[in-house]
């Protein structure tokens, strides 16, 4: 196992009974940390989540590497599709996902040195350093073992081999033998920020969450566009994204006109429900001009006509059964 | 905006009152009969300057403005046709010839207001609901019965010139359709703030109705100042504050 396994959320669970874009949603909102497993007949998929987003994955069999990062995450997605993986998930402490990170995004202190050149204890001193994040791996012939550190504290260590987290630092006896090799990272934790850590995407499913956002901004235009054919406006758009956790950070509003100013990572279920928030902000506004009646019967006008124009596109009728106008509170 | 609202109602309750109370004076002999037309000229000239200044300011993108440029345009002519007509009483202290000059304004004022109204009718796409349909053709229908039975009727065989004749009929059927189309308008927007501003035209235009009418019968004895003024002078402030009153939600701060 290349990260070790946490606490299980879910283990061996067929695919089809996961909603994986609920999930990767859900990592975004809990920022969750944790290591997320695929389990075909003969290889094992396992991703990294740190804050929510993926830095890592690898697909390996027994310990041979067969893919790395985005090609891995398309191995499992396409296992996942094809409904032929069993889904494991486990929930770690962001400090050991910390602790692991850097031995991949950071630059070893020591980098594979015969671990007798080096005093053991000497080393965890090191490594237990106040303010730091360090990781200690020791490459034996037969596996790898990774002694994970943060804050001063010693967090635990794995094996390769099995995964098992253990609480024992019993570093030593690793160092005795000769054909060790000894690795040694550390990074201060404001320096840790400044890692170039990257997010890897799920593949097309999380390419659809924004495709989707942008339909459903491209629905709310429309229908803003609508209104002003008939003389409806507001004067200040950007004020109705006010109090709106997701789009007030993500949307930007020019000539009446709301786009994606920044990448969004939350969940589709919640970005949905602020778009209806924000139709509802925009219809009520302009029902204290116009009156609701007006506003409503032209709101409805504005749904069946956009519905009409992309009556082919399942994923927008679909998109816009929630935005219907009897869903709409004004 | 409410306390601007408060403060211009209170400023056209007082545009009002001035003339009023100078009228019941000229009414009860106490001043002289030229006093009314001035303080008339003075309200409509003051709420005709408050109207364009504030429709001045409203956003020109709106879709809206150039149906309510309509309003103030036939209010302009309206304020010209009264202005000729003070004219007589003021400086020539003498009753103001009908049919005259200012009937070509006043004919233009029905003309623009018509097409303010029509503006928003196409602009808006309304569609009525069968109920709304029903009470809009059943007070239609009864008011135009009455105005032709009780107003037109009259006017049409009565002794005077043909002119006089036809421009009776038509400001009273202009009255009627503005009516009908404000209706339909208010109707639409009940609920919201544009409801308002129709509602003010509506009275405005009401007003003016119950002055026509009065008009018709009374002429030939109108003298230089008569209280059917009173309804004209009512109408005007009423209009000008409808174009204020939507103006005010369309200002870009």
């Amino acid at each position: 196992m290349k990260f070790p396994i946490g606490k299980e959320i879910y283990i061996k669970t067929p695919a089809f009974l996961i909603n994986i874009k609920e999930l990767i949603s859900w990592f975004r909102l809990e920022k969750f940390n944790g290591v997320l497993w695929g389990e075909s007949s003969n290889f094992i998929t396992e991703i990294l989540i740190y804050n929510g987003v993926v830095p890592k994955a690898y697909t390996i069999r027994e310990t041979e590497i067969l893919a790395e990062d985005n090609a891995s995450i398309e191995i499992f997605v396409n296992d996942f599709i094809a409904r032929s993986n069993l889904i494991s998930l486990y929930s770690l402490e962001k400090e050991i996902v910390l602790s692991i990170l850097i031995s991949y995004f950071s630059t070893p202190k020591i980098f594979q040195e015969e671990t007798y050149l080096f005093v053991a204890d000497k080393l965890v001193e090191e490594a237990k350093k106040e303010n730091t994040i360090s990781h200690i791996l020791i490459e034996s012939p037969s596996d790898k073992i990774h002694f994970l550190f943060s804050k001063g504290k010693f967090l635990g260590c794995y094996q390769e081999r099995d995964g098992i987290l253990k609480d024992e630092l019993s570093i030593s006896e690793f160092f005795e033998n000769k054909e060790n090799l000894l690795s040694f990272y550390q990074v201060r934790e404001e320096e840790f920020e400044r890692l170039n850590i990257p997010s890897l995407k799920f593949s097309f499913i999380e390419e659809d969450i924004t495709s989707w956002t942008k339909k459903l901004l491209e629905y709310v235009n429309y229908v803003i566009n609508y209104y002003t054919e008939f003389g409806m406006y507001i004067k200040n758009m950007e004020s109705l994204l006010k109090n709106l956790k997701i789009l007030e950070k993500s949307l930007i509003c020019s000539n009446n006109n709301f786009t994606v100013k920044n990448e969004i990572m939350e969940s589709y279920d919640e970005v949905e429900k602020e778009v209806v928030e924000l139709i509802a902000r925009i219809n009520r506004e302009l029902a204290g001009i116009w009156g609701e009646k007006f506003v409503k019967q032209k709101y409805m006008q504005a749904y069946k006509k956009f519905l009409e124009g992309n009556q082919n596109d399942k994923v927008i009728i679909e998109l816009l059964d929630r935005l219907n106008p009897e869903n709409i509170e004004f | 905006m409410n306390t601007t609202y408060k403060r211009l109602s209170i400023l056209f309750i007082i545009l009002f009152l001035l003339p009023f109370l100078v009228f019941l004076g000229v009414s009860f002999l106490l001043v002289e009969q030229r006093f009314y037309p001035i303080l008339y000229q003075f309200s409509i000239t003051l709420s005709l300057g408050i109207a364009l200044y504030y429709f001045l300011k409203v956003d020109r993108r709106w879709k809206g403005w150039i149906g309510w440029f309509f309003l103030v345009l036939s209010l302009i002519f309206l304020f010209v046709g009264d202005t000729i007509w003070n004219f007589y009483a003021i400086f020539l202290n003498q009753e103001a010839p009908f049919p005259g000059i200012s009937d070509i304004f006043y004919a233009l004022f029905y003309l623009l207001a018509f097409m303010f109204l029509s503006y928003f009718i196409r602009l808006l796409r309304i569609e009525l609901n069968p109920s709304e349909k029903f009470m809009i053709i059943i007070i239609s229908l009864v008011f135009l019965s009455l105005l032709i039975q009780q107003v037109v009727l009259p006017i049409l065989v009565s002794n005077t010139h043909w002119l006089e004749k036809t421009l009776n009929v038509f400001y009273l059927l202009g009255d009627f359709i503005l009516l009908v189309l404000a209706f339909v308008l208010m109707i639409q927007f009940w609920g919201g703030k544009v409801a308002k501003s129709y509602a003010y035209f509506i009275l405005g235009i009401s007003a003016c109705t119950i002055a026509d009418i009065v008009f018709s019968y009374i002429f030939g004895n109108y003298g230089i100042s008569n209280w059917v003024d009173i309804f004209y002078l009512l109408s005007f402030l009423l209009l000008s504050f409808s174009v204020i009153i939507e103006s005010m939600l369309y200002i870009n701060k």
